[in-house]
């Protein structure tokens, strides 16, 4: 144990070296490269940070623009129920007023219906009574009804309007005119005077008379004049009460 | 001078064995730190992680000790430390000495500890802040201050330079008395010690050299708030 200055100056130096050395190949390399990774780490948490702030500032104009989307949404919706109520209303209103016109349509068929079903019912009924009139009276036809269809034939002409009677005398005036009696069965003698006088008297004149028989008259007769016929026949009165009843219905 | 552990002359210089071992360890040291960071990556590698966890770990316990001083004592601190460790191991290997086991190396490391104590303290505030410390709280305190000054250099060669002779001497000693296997306890006994007596020794300088430095500014700042108040 003794102390040799020699030694003990050159390892002063040589540790001074060394201190020298290992700063130089060791602690400055290895510094450096742990500053620049840290430089690097803060860095990247620099850019972190700011791409954090970025996508916070996205975020938050995300959701500002998703609530003016669910704003503009909501207003949408409000406008378009109330566009679709208002289009509800106009299509109820209109479908009312289609339901109303079927309603009368089907109402009118209706009483068309109705109507025709009683003019067919009237049809039948008038049908019936004719059937049942034209078979009473062709039961009740025969002589004396001609008879009386004589006197009633009479009877008319002596109530004739003026008129009516000018225009027979104008047709009996006429240089070749004559009578045309028809009749459903031969007159008696004294229903043929009797008409006879009636028409000459009627007519101004004495015409000279053709006859006829037409069984499909069932009872009464007609006389021709010109133009004009004068008629009091079961049959004639069976379609004039026809035609009668139809103009009644 | 002990004559036999001179391995050549130098001109007047008598080299002796701790100085060759010295230089081979550095010249080791050297090297091997020239090879391992000369392609340093951003993403490390296992031996970058260890070389980058040794620096560090130096760097944050001279932090720790002296806050914002990490990067100015970390060559003088690591230094010691890497030196010392190694130093102090190379007894371990056959037919090497540690040049810790030598006083001449170990006051030489203590003469540099106590000349940084000072050399960082006048660094701080100037020499003459630095050179009232002593006389602090009374000019009485100067020759205390003195004798502590020396006295702690001299346990701090002393202690490394016993320590490191010590276990070398009981090894060789063990090794000549017993077989060859039974010496093994006592070779791992040594490396332990090796290692903690490099952080005894590293970690006395820095508490030194923080003592130092923390002296003048515990004094600058009272000084400071004398003048606010």
């Amino acid at each position: 144990m003794q102390l040799d200055w020699t030694t003990f100056l050159l390892q002063i130096v040589n540790f001074l070296v060394l201190v020298w050395l290992l700063k130089r190949f060791l602690y400055r390399p290895v510094l450096d490269v742990i500053a620049r990774r840290r430089e690097g780490i803060e860095k990247a948490l620099n850019d972190a940070r700011e791409a954090e702030t970025r996508a916070e500032t996205l975020r938050q104009d995300y959701e500002r623009k998703l609530a003016e989307q669910d704003s503009a949404q909501a207003a949408d919706m409000a406008r378009l129920g109330d566009e679709l109520a208002a289009e509800r209303s106009r299509r109820m209103a209109k479908l009312d007023a289609e339901l109303a016109a079927e309603h009368e349509r089907q109402l009118a068929l209706v009483e068309k219906q109705t109507a025709d079903a009683g003019r067919k019912a009237g049809d039948a009924a008038r049908a019936a009574a004719l059937n049942f009139v034209s078979r009473l009276l062709g039961r009740l036809s025969g002589a004396e009804l001609d008879s009386r269809l004589v006197d009633m034939l009479i009877e008319d002409l002596a109530t004739l309007p003026a008129k009516q009677l000018e225009a027979l005398h104008d047709a009996a005036a006429a240089p070749d005119a004559s009578l045309q009696l028809t009749t459903a069965r031969p007159l008696s003698e004294a229903d043929q005077t009797r008409l006879l006088s009636a028409l000459n008297d009627a007519l101004g004149r004495s015409l000279p008379m053709t006859k006829q028989i037409d069984p499909s008259m069932q009872s009464g007769l007609r006389v021709g004049i010109g133009p004009w016929m004068l008629a009091a026949s079961l049959a004639d009165e069976l379609v004039f009460f026809r035609s009668g009843a139809r103009r009644a219905c | 001078m002990d004559t036999e552990s001179i391995i050549f002359t130098l001109g007047p210089l008598a080299i002796t064995r701790p100085v060759v071992t010295t230089w081979a360890v550095m010249l080791g040291l050297t090297v091997l730190c020239a090879i391992a960071t000369r392609r340093l990556k951003l993403d490390p590698g296992p031996f970058q992680t260890m070389l980058e966890g040794i620096v560090g770990t130096i760097h944050d316990a001279i932090d720790d000790t002296l806050p914002d001083y990490g990067v100015r004592l970390l060559p003088f601190i690591g230094t010691l430390w890497i030196f010392i460790a190694i130093a102090n191991l190379v007894g371990v290997l056959p037919g090497a000495s540690s040049p810790t086991g030598d006083l001449s190396t170990t006051g030489a490391l203590a003469v540099l500890v106590f000349l940084s104590v000072h050399w960082f303290g006048i660094r701080g505030e100037g020499l003459r802040a630095y050179r009232s410390h002593y006389v602090q709280p009374s000019p009485i305190m100067l020759p205390f201050h003195i004798i502590s000054e020396i006295s702690r250099t001299v346990a701090l060669a002393v202690r490394l330079f016993g320590n490191v002779m010590s276990l070398e001497t009981a090894a060789i000693l063990v090794l000549l008395v017993a077989g060859f296997l039974v010496p093994v306890p006592v070779l791992a006994l040594h490396i332990v010690e090796a290692l903690v007596q490099a952080y005894i020794f590293g970690m006395l300088a820095l508490v030194y050299i923080s003592g130092g430095i923390q002296s003048q500014q515990t004094r600058s700042s009272r000084i400071k708030a004398g003048v606010s108040s």
